[in-house]
């Protein structure tokens, strides 16, 4: 029997991801996260986009959607809208979350709409054919980009954290504790809560970028090129720009839309009275 | 009689849309359908309910149909750019059989056009989502009144069958102010939800004449919605050969509309037992045909008045009921031909004959003129 | 009364949309059908403004002006670019800074008022429609001055509109 087999849809397995995908994991620390929290699993919404990543929600037992590429944000602030008592998770991809993506993300986290999203990414459009996505390293070569990428890439967190949200955190699949912790944080956070977590792609990211399709080898790598965001002043800037930098960036508070909504509709009720 | 008032046809709207249960409502301002957005962003907060002002027509659509899934009738309003925006999202409407409402205040186009009123997306409506195996049903309404009623129905409908219902309105009618009567009494349709336990529930499980029960996001049967082709539980087929049963969720979406056609179908038909010749038209063009038509009886000319009120699922077989005793047949729409082409298609044996216009409405004189000619 | 059909031009600016919703509304309040169909440029100031209106006793067909019983103009420009949806005995109201050139229309009747200068001599330009109405009103009778001054009162509120209506009924 699964770790979590009132979780997962048992029913539904074999899955689809390729071997040695961080999918798996990403669910799982999301899965882990709400089971260890405690909440009503009845109430309880995970949405996804389009990608690799959004095929795992099939595989989770909750109220859930695989939605258009890109827009799981705009579904999920329909539906946190239309009912504030359900916890409402997006987990998406770079290219879905970011790269079509990219502008329900940012209003969202202007808006400061009680969201937890969880974006996995793995720096390639994957479950494409391994394109060049808005988070791919500079110079990289991908299926688009033959003679190697000439666009910098988005800093994810300091999007979000620029655009409003209230947590924002960064961490990779080789630091599972500390991802699930922060998915906890994102929860329990009243508003939108932004969690980017680095997972290895050995068939594209792997292959094309770090030259094995060994994950063990990927998540090695990762660790090696991971550092904490507190130790960032202890290194030179030049080696840091090839840092994968983790750690908590934004923990703060400010008034949360479906809140602000509900306090404006008791004070219309009074005047309408 | 119940009460009486005078407003805009998009006023109209909203008030209709209020009293069929409307409580959700994103958007994204653009002319001619502004005024819906704006009175909705004062409306909803009046009846407990959601606006959103949300950051284009794609996340508007999108917001909608979540807002849906978590039990809320929902509805949004654009205009021609905004609609070819969220044909994406339509589409995936249609899949997953959420219930829901899209207002097109049409005018003029291609691109971005003008803010003038053409009845150009009668096509894009019934064929603008990629993939053509579905049904959807788009009204057309011709009066402040049936900006109230027809806004109305286009929520019943949508609630019974699960499917997203268009009210393609135009610049001309959503602007026009006329009389309207609220009903004192007023039909409302639900959506089905589950009786059977949530073990036995299969979410897209249903007779092929019919949409399944609907259970909420929260309610405990733990739905899963995709825009795959998906089983009856709502699963993706990965494969046809393991899952034979795979067409029969994507038959029946189109089925459940087409088995429903002699219900969906509204028409107004006045003069149609003796008429030699048949003005059809819908929308604001049938106002200028119907004045015509007045015209052309007091004159002793025999025509007939046939407007659609449901412009899909077209249905062929009425209007060559309708249309038996006639010679001739003229199609009045602002557009280069679209409605046209169906008529045609009805009729294959008889004269059916084109009054086209671009941009704005008929007036009265042309389509006499064109009875004149043809008598 | 039979269909009746009126036709405000002027620009963006003088109220001539808020003027044509304020009669129908009063032929609504007076139990009659009527409907209101604005048209204007893309500016908000400054471009072409039409309001047509129509009134019946009956449901109302066509909801524009084909042949207008009363033509009212606030412009220049306007007055010669729309004189010909006149029917050929209608009413011409003219502010009175307008001239008619135009000899062929032989059978109307010509009804000028200072509109324009009336508003200025009270120092506020955006009651020319209210004025306006007044003298469209008094000179045709198509609605009541009660329902007027309902319809002016719900429409905005203020009682120097409703001034500015009553001082048009004397013009």
């Amino acid at each position: 029997m699964h770790l979590l087999s009132n979780i997962i849809r048992t029913e539904r397995l074999p899955h689809e991801f390729c071997p040695g995908c961080a999918i798996g994991q990403v669910y799982h620390y999301a899965a882990k996260a709400v089971e260890e929290l405690g909440i009503n699993m009845d109430k309880v919404v995970f949405l996804s986009g389009i990608g690799c990543n959004s095929r795992g929600v099939g595989y989770v037992r909750f109220d859930s959607a695989t939605t258009l590429h890109g827009r799981a944000i705009a579904f999920a602030t329909g539906v946190k809208l239309a009912n504030p008592n359900l916890t409402v998770i997006v987990v998406t991809g770079d290219g879905d979350g970011a790269g079509i993506g990219g502008n329900h993300l940012i209003h969202a986290a202007r808006r400061n709409i009680d969201l937890t999203v969880i974006l996995y990414n793995n720096r390639v459009y994957a479950s494409t054919g391994g394109q060049l996505a808005p988070t791919t390293p500079y110079g990289m070569y991908t299926s688009t980009t033959p003679y190697g990428s000439l666009e910098e890439p988005f800093d994810l967190c300091s999007l979000v954290a620029a655009a409003g949200a209230v947590y924002v955190a960064r961490w990779t699949t080789a630091h599972p504790y500390k991802a699930i912790n922060s998915i906890k944080k994102g929860v329990l956070k009243k508003g939108f809560s932004f969690i980017e977590i680095i997972g290895q792609c050995p068939t594209y990211f792997g292959r094309y970028i770090l030259k094995t399709t060994d994950p063990v080898k990927c998540l090695k790598w990762l660790i090696e090129n991971s550092i904490m965001k507190e130790s960032t002043s202890k290194i030179p800037a030049e080696e840091l720009s090839n840092k994968i930098v983790v750690g908590e960036f934004v923990d703060k508070d400010r008034p949360e839309l479906t809140e602000q909504y509900r306090i404006l509709r008791e004070k219309l009720k009074l005047q309408l009275v | 009689m119940g009460k009486v008032l005078f407003m805009s046809g998009n006023d109209a709207c909203v008030e209709g849309a209020i009293a069929a249960g409307c409580r959700f409502f994103a958007g994204y301002p653009i002319t001619p359908a502004n005024e819906i957005t704006e009175r909705m962003s004062r409306r909803m907060f009046e009846v407990n309910g959601v606006f959103i002002q949300m950051e284009d027509e794609i996340a508007s659509i999108c917001a909608v149909i979540g807002a849906s899934w978590a039990g809320l009738k929902a509805m949004t309003a654009t205009s021609g750019p905004g609609f070819s925006l969220m044909q994406e999202g339509i589409g995936y409407a249609i899949a997953t059989e959420t219930p829901c409402v899209i207002v097109n205040v049409q005018r003029i186009g291609p691109s971005t056009g003008s803010i003038f009123s053409q009845q150009g997306d009668v096509m894009q409506a019934r064929w603008g989502s990629h993939g053509g195996c579905y049904e959807n049903i788009v009204l057309s309404p011709y009066s402040i009144q049936e900006m109230f009623s027809l806004t109305i129905e286009s929520f019943n409908l949508s609630e019974e069958f699960r499917v997203p219902v268009i009210l393609l309105s135009e610049a001309a009618i959503g602007h026009l102010r006329e009389r309207l009567v609220i009903p004192e009494k007023i039909n409302i349709v639900n959506r089905r939800r589950p009786t059977v336990s949530i073990k036995d529930f299969k979410p897209f499980k249903a007779l092929e004449n019919e949409a399944p029960p609907m259970a909420f996001f929260g309610d405990g049967y733990r739905v899963y919605y995709t825009g795959h082709l998906h089983t009856v539980e709502g699963f993706p087929v990965l494969s046809l050969e393991k899952y034979p049963l795979a067409e029969e969720v994507l038959k029946r979406i189109s089925s459940k509309i087409r088995l429903n056609i002699h219900r969906i179908t509204m028409l107004d038909a006045r003069y149609i037992n003796d008429a030699k010749i048949i003005i059809v038209s819908y929308g604001s063009s049938a106002r200028a045909a119907l004045r015509a038509v007045n015209e052309a009886r007091k004159n002793g000319i025999k025509a007939g008045y046939l407007r659609l009120i449901t412009l899909w699922p077209f249905n062929y077989q009425k209007i060559r009921e309708l249309c038996s005793y006639a010679d001739v047949v003229i199609v009045a729409e602002v557009n280069n031909g679209q409605i046209l082409y169906e008529v045609q298609r009805a009729l294959p044996s008889k004269n059916v004959i084109p009054l086209l216009k671009l941009a704005d409405t008929h007036t009265p004189m042309e389509v006499l003129a064109k009875i004149r000619e043809v008598v | 009364m039979e269909r009746f059909e009126v036709r405000i031009v002027g620009v963006g600016g003088q109220g001539i949309r808020i003027a044509g919703i304020i009669l129908a509304t009063a032929a609504v309040i007076d139990g009659l059908f009527a409907t209101h169909w604005p048209s204007y440029g893309v500016e908000a100031r400054g471009g072409p403004s039409i309001s047509d209106i129509v009134t019946s006793k009956e449901e109302i067909d066509y909801p524009r002006v084909s042949a207008a019983d009363v033509l009212v103009a606030l412009n220049q420009e306007m007055l010669t670019k729309y004189l010909n949806s006149l029917k050929p005995n209608g009413l011409l109201i003219l502010d009175s800074n307008l001239t008619m050139v135009d000899s062929k229309y032989k059978n109307i009747t010509i009804k000028r008022a200072p509109l324009i200068n009336t508003a200025k001599r009270i120092g506020e330009y955006s009651i020319v429609n209210m004025i306006m109405l007044g003298v469209l009103v008094n000179s045709t009778r198509i609605v009541s001055v009660e329902s007027m001054i309902k319809s002016i009162r719900e429409a905005t509120g203020l009682d120097k509109n409703i001034e500015a209506f009553k001082l048009g009924l004397k013009l």
